[in-house]
């Protein structure tokens, strides 16, 4: 049985990126390309997992973070932001958001989805 | 004692005043009473003489006539002048020819009488004369007068100076203190209002005086000074008020600066890193071949390609790490941590590449080791930074990591066989945008920040870095910790 996945990222070719990576390994994946649509998407989708970019338009990935966390039905999926490397406290924020975990960009396809499983393996 | 300078001015004027008015007593009133004293005599031998005169022309013919009677008839005169003690008549040999004595004072005895003269001392005024009838000297007369008088007198005199002294004193006390009166007050008032302008910084006090001597001119002056420093303090006030106005806006401007070139980071690195995860990402999904079968030229380029993405991804990162460091963005995050983990995961994650060139990569952690309260992530980044630079600088041998407690301080040792820092570079090993000349001819990849962003990173966790090397040898970088309690 596939893991159905919702990414929510505004970059298009992160979001092939990952895609590619998660449907050669057995997901089945949603995409959204901004906050509201992500939130939306999750309701209707409800996915095993959702990944989160944290720097998207219209509402950032801590807001949607803690909007998912608010719907009873999503409150226990594994959120794992893709958090920047740049700014300080951005994973500590991620996680405060609700988050489950983060994956630092940028992505190496080597490890990615060995650290995906991990946070479904946790669930 | 009180000194004369301590005095205030309204004291000294009336000291002044008093001791002159005394000097000047003083000199007449001696003056007076010597001039008295010598009056005195002068006047008592002025009467002993005229009396001798007289008394001596009636005794005339008495002498001439031998008659004692007749010459004591007219001593006994001498009875109505009370202070002529004794009296006493000699013919022409000196021998005694008539007598009187006062009552009260019994016979008094001259001595050889042969010459006119005069003399003062205890006995009193005594006063010897001759008496001559026709140029013929028929005898002599000896008078003595009390001086006794002469002391009442002068005690007379003295009480009167003194009286008058001592209201020449008082009067001039009491016209002194009148007169210092302009003089003090004026001098006075200038002090208490320049003590009050000191004390209260209020310049804008003026001293009022309508005097025109000296006084008036020193009270002109200071408050043409006062005028001066209001307007100089006025001019400096506006000054920094200037100032303040030009700082507030060059610091308004230094802020809006500083968030300029966070926000400026911030983006940068969003933007810069966009692209380079594509990049990576991709590259990556070639060579693990999920996109299909590469050829092995293609997967050697693409590899060459995924290194330089890496390589840049780096030096992004090491970029960006020092611009935050150095603009004080770096915010420590303290938390409890066991170190010896946090060392065996740094040293397996690094193994691969220690193993690529058939390195040795060890580690030596004291076992027991206190919990350590600091920045895990900060401490890991500096350890991944120090066995990187261990690994890429070391061609044979091992690299070993220990870990061990120095009194309060936690010591950590990257040891390592590898190329080793000549003396010339171990001073500047640690600065920012430094490379050593490694002497190889491969120069290696990196941005000559690592160890300065190590060096900031740990005095940021409170600790220092430190280096010993030698060419050819190795090198250890060591790290010391103190070992902080969790508040």
């Amino acid at each position: 049985m596939k893991i159905n996945t919702l990414i929510i990222e505004d970059n298009e070719n992160n979001m092939y990126l990952i895609t590619f990576l998660l449907e050669n390994n057995n997901h089945e994946v949603s995409q959204a390309y901004d906050g509201k649509d992500g939130v939306a998407l999750a309701k209707t989708v409800e996915p095993d997992l959702i990944l989160l970019d944290i720097q998207l338009p219209k509402m950032n990935g801590y807001e949607v973070a803690k909007a998912l966390r608010k719907d009873a039905s999503l409150n226990a999926v594994p959120i794992i932001a893709i958090t920047s490397y740049a700014m300080p406290g951005d994973q500590e924020k991620a996680l405060a958001a609700g988050c489950t975990g983060y994956i630092k960009k940028p992505i190496n396809p080597d490890t990615f989805l060995r650290e995906v499983e991990g946070y479904l393996d946790n669930k | 004692m009180i000194k004369f300078q301590d005095l205030s001015i309204k004291l000294k004027l009336i000291t002044i005043q008093l001791f002159t008015t005394l000097f000047i007593l003083v000199f007449f009133v001696g003056i007076y009473l010597f001039s008295q004293y010598h009056q005195y005599e002068s006047r008592a031998f002025t009467r002993l003489s005229t009396l001798a005169e007289v008394l001596g022309s009636n005794s005339i013919s008495a002498l001439l006539f031998f008659d004692n009677d007749a010459a004591d008839d007219v001593l006994e005169s001498l009875k109505t002048q009370p202070d002529i003690l004794n009296a006493v008549v000699y013919d022409h040999n000196g021998t005694v020819f008539a007598r009187y004595n006062h009552p009260s004072h019994p016979r008094f005895t001259f001595g050889v009488v042969d010459v006119e003269q005069r003399a003062t001392g205890d006995d009193g005024f005594i006063l010897t004369k001759r008496i001559i009838f026709d140029d013929l000297k028929v005898g002599w007369i000896a008078l003595r007068l009390d001086s006794s008088g002469r002391r009442v007198e002068l005690l007379e005199a003295v009480r009167q100076s003194f009286l008058l002294f001592i209201a020449g004193i008082i009067l001039a006390g009491l016209l002194s203190i009148r007169a210092q009166k302009p003089i003090s007050n004026s001098i006075g008032t200038l002090a208490e209002t320049a003590k009050k302008i000191s004390d209260s910084g209020d310049y804008t006090i003026r001293v009022k005086s309508s005097a025109r001597d000296e006084i008036g001119q020193l009270v002109g002056s200071f408050n043409d000074m006062l005028e001066k420093i209001l307007n100089h303090e006025q001019h400096l006030e506006q000054l920094v008020a200037e100032r303040t106005v030009e700082l507030e806006a060059a610091k308004t401007k230094a802020e809006e600066s500083d968030h300029l070139k966070s926000a400026f980071l911030a983006s940068m690195s969003h933007e810069l890193r966009t692209p380079l995860n594509s990049i990576i990402g991709f590259t990556g999904i070639l060579l693990q071949g999920m996109a299909g079968p590469l050829s092995e030229e293609q997967a050697k380029q693409l590899g060459m390609v995924k290194g330089s993405a890496s390589h840049l991804l780096e030096l992004i990162n090491d970029i960006l790490d020092i611009s935050k460091i150095e603009s004080g963005r770096v915010q420590v995050y303290d938390e409890a941590f066991k170190i010896d983990l946090l060392l065996v995961m740094a040293v397996s994650s690094l193994r691969p590449f220690a193993e690529k060139k058939s390195l040795r990569l060890r580690h030596n952690i004291e076992t027991d080791l206190p919990k350590l309260y600091s920045d895990k992530r900060r401490l890991e980044q500096v350890l991944i930074n120090l066995i990187n630079n261990a690994i890429k600088f070391t061609e044979e041998g091992e690299i070993m990591v220990s870990c061990y407690l120095k009194e309060d301080f936690l010591n950590i040792d990257v040891f390592d066989t590898g190329i080793g820092i000549s003396e010339k570079d171990l001073e500047t090993v640690f600065e920012t945008f430094r490379q050593i000349d490694t002497g190889l001819d491969r120069v290696k990849e990196g941005s000559g920040l690592g160890l300065a962003i190590s060096k900031k990173l740990v005095e940021l966790l409170g600790g220092t870095i430190s280096v010993v090397s030698e060419p050819g040898v190795g090198s250890t970088f060591s790290i010391l910790l103190p070992i902080k309690q969790e508040n």
